[in-house]
């Protein structure tokens, strides 16, 4: 009984112990906006109810040659108003999935927005300086994006992710733009 | 007595208490589980109706838009009674039943009545199958609480934190009189079918790596002449066709690598080996200049050192533990995190030029990596269990190939046997290869260094056991002192946790990934207290489950 006393006593402390350092020290993941937030910044007020993009065939090709690798999953939701859509992606920069808000009104890039942050290093592209660049930018001719985007030193792979899906937008608004401008789709 | 038994209270309250300050991951935020594209869960379900009550254990795949729906009646695990088949979008008409025996063929076809398959498929992830769905979330929660869809009213009671995802583990379904429990107990979400990622070919698996050594694989690694070893870089397809090679020597993606019956499963099953020997594996790793100019130029080790050890051991510890489809998900997120880490040696460090190009995804240095850990353990485990024979360490370096090949080192530029595996490590000690640089040392104090009054003493015990069972060669390039102070604190050190290791119930003294990989093979959900050992360390509660 004794022994087992002192056992539980010494796990407890242990318990307490590690367990505040492991807080104190890790390194959190950074949620700046949640879905809700981001889409109410695009659309205003009145939070439209969100559609599905299901991938044919030609746009899950279309989505690998910009992601550089396939598009992880069979549909993407998206919020519609007018002509206005708001799309949440995740994408890995480096080793874990960066979520990236994407706003498109018209045929340009509202705003980029870095919902959740969750590698180590390159967290600057969440910062405005680096999301403003995507602001009126287009798609060209052969579908890639209108403007080339500054780097940031030591968030390349973070900066490369956040430029992938925001071409990949641009290319799935039209698309869902077009499908709507057709009677009965 | 009375007191005794009040102390034993006080403390199973004080532990209860200390544990239930342990919390998961800081600020962990799923990632979005549509983005799954194979994946599977486990559990059990009950099915009230007209027809009565009906319970199977059951797994549902989902794998490119195809699903599965295995069957069991009376055991979560082994071969399934019956399977229902279908694909995403073609409706139950199409799905396709085949059962070993009538009763099975009965309780399939009741679940796929009772069940709409294809929308389960969303469901189980939490997610609304179709655009009409009404999604309830509340405002402090990351995840749906509840899902009115095609009539179905779904409710979320519990979530499970898989990977990065947070899928449920008790849902509740509705639709007039049919009313459905899930309550699932694991789930794999990526690598079931293929070992890498779907844009990766492994090219000729029969045909000879690249990076095969011309002649002995341990001159290879440490030039008779002092020189640097020539680099052998791993590309995609090497790394994949390591892959594909251990895949295919698997026989239950269920039990993992090991499992066990294996060397590695009894090694790293007592904590004290492992725990005794870090700092020891640490140090021989960064007295290779490459892993500082490494760690210096691409790691957060230096000022956050707690969440590397985090990242770097679940990795660890999955591909020991996992099943093949958690070990492959750890294999391919290393390979990515080690993609980046590349750059020039900043200095003139041993046999290695300045200027000459390091990376983390190399044959020489990723193979010195490997032999740190695993010589570290079969010397720790031989100081405070038991001495291994020569059968048992041959037999334990044959399984750490398949380790190193999870990292796209082919067998054939590995030492082919545990004698010249050591014959290589002491060939190491004694090269220019290794070479304690100032930044290594500057490493070693920063790493040595308390950042919480929790950790002096187990910094402590670290420095003392490393000083003392390290290389004398290292320990000598890293300053460290090692005199009478030194030797006496080791023996008490190491006999206490020999003792400790000894006394304690294997309960305790257990790894608890290794409670729950055990669980895993039984279809089992870990228990309570191991869960929370592993959210205390590790930041999720599940790794191998």
């Amino acid at each position: 009984m004794v022994r087992k006393a002192v056992l539980l006593l010494v796990l407890a402390g242990w318990c307490a112990g590690i367990s505040l350092v492991v807080q104190a020290m890790g390194i959190p993941q950074i949620q700046y906006l949640t879905q809700e937030q981001f889409v109410q910044q695009t659309f205003g007020s009145t939070q439209p109810q969100w559609k599905m993009l299901i991938l044919d065939a030609a746009l899950k090709q279309k989505a690998a040659e910009i992601l550089l690798h396939p598009y992880p999953g069979m549909r993407v939701r998206y919020w519609i108003a007018g002509q206005r859509t708001a799309w949440i992606i995740d994408e890995i920069g480096k080793e874990m999935p960066i979520t990236i808000g994407v706003a498109v009104d018209g045929d340009s890039i509202q705003q980029v927005k870095i919902l959740v942050y969750r590698e180590e290093r390159g967290g600057e592209v969440h910062q405005d300086f680096f999301t403003r660049q995507f602001e009126s930018v287009t798609l060209t001719g052969d579908e890639r994006l209108s403007r080339s985007i500054d780097g940031i030193t030591g968030a390349t792979l973070s900066v490369h992710a956040v430029s992938r899906v925001a071409n990949l937008v641009l290319v799935m608004h039209r698309q869902v733009l077009a499908k709507a401008a057709v009677p009965g789709m | 007595m009375n007191m005794i038994k009040l102390g034993a209270l006080s403390s199973v309250l004080m532990t209860l208490a200390g544990c239930s300050t342990m919390g998961g991951a800081p600020d962990f935020v799923p990632s979005d589980p549509e983005a799954m594209t194979e994946w599977q869960v486990e559990g059990s379900v009950k099915l009230k109706n007209d027809d009565g009550r009906k319970e199977a254990f059951i797994t549902y795949k989902q794998i490119n838009g195809e699903y599965e729906l295995e069957v069991r009646q009376d055991r979560p695990i082994g071969e399934p009674v019956a399977v229902v088949k279908g694909k995403e979008g073609e409706g139950a008409a199409a799905e396709q039943i085949t059962a070993k025996n009538p009763q099975a063929e009965k309780l399939a076809k009741s679940l796929q009545a009772s069940l709409p398959l294809n929308n389960m498929a969303y469901w189980l992830r939490a997610l609304p199958a179709t655009e009409n769905a009404k999604v309830t979330k509340k405002e402090d929660e990351l995840a749906a609480s509840a899902i009115s869809d095609d009539g179905w009213k779904i409710k979320y009671d519990n979530y499970m934190q898989i990977d990065r995802y947070l899928l449920p583990d008790q849902i509740e379904m509705e639709k007039g009189d049919t009313e459905v429990e899930i309550e699932l107990v694991r789930a794999d979400t990526a690598f079931i079918t293929s070992p890498c990622p779907v844009n990766y070919t492994p090219g000729d698996l029969s045909a000879e790596s690249v990076n095969t050594p011309a002649g002995n694989p341990v001159d290879a690694l440490v030039p008779r002449d002092g020189s640097a070893p020539l680099p052998r870089w791993i590309n995609d397809e090497e790394f994949c066709k390591q892959l594909y090679k251990v895949h295919g020597r698997i026989p239950d993606p269920r039990v993992g690598l090991y499992g066990p019956d294996s060397m590695f499963w009894k090694l790293s099953a007592p904590l004290a080996p492992g725990g005794m020997g870090a700092g020891r594996a640490l140090l021989l790793q960064t007295a290779h200049p490459w892993v500082t100019a490494g760690i210096d130029e691409h790691s957060i080790v230096r000022y956050d050192p707690m969440e590397r050890f985090r990242r770097t051991f679940s990795n660890i510890s999955t591909m020991v533990y996992g099943s093949m489809p958690q070990v492959l998900n750890a294999a391919n997120k290393v390979r990515a995190s080690h993609k980046e880490i590349k750059g020039k040696i900043p200095y003139r460090a041993g046999a290695f030029h300045k200027d000459s190009a390091y990376g983390a995804n190399e044959v020489n240095a990723m193979v010195w990596v490997h032999a740190t850990l695993w010589e570290t353990l079969v010397y720790m485990y031989e100081e405070l269990e038991e001495p291994l024979t020569q059968a048992e360490k041959d037999r334990f370096y044959e399984e750490t190939k398949l380790f190193a090949m999870l990292f796209g080192i082919p067998e054939s530029a590995l030492p082919r046997n545990w004698n010249e595996f050591m014959a290589y490590n002491e060939a190491m000690w004694y090269s220019s290869q290794l070479t304690v640089t100032d930044n290594a040392r500057k490493l070693k104090e920063d790493l040595f260094t308390p950042r919480s009054i929790w950790l002096v003493f187990p910094l402590w015990i670290q420095e003392v056991v490393t000083a003392s069972n390290i290389p004398a060669p290292i320990r000598e390039g890293y300053q460290m002192d090692y005199g009478l102070w030194e030797r006496f604190n080791n023996a008490w050190l190491m006999g206490s946790a020999e003792f400790t290791s000894w006394i304690l119930p294997d309960y305790l003294g257990v790894n608890p990934v290794d409670h729950e990989a055990h669980a895993r093979l039984e279809g089992k959900r870990n228990d309570y207290f191991h869960r929370k050992q592993i959210e205390a360390v590790m930041g999720t509660d599940r790794l191998v489950n």
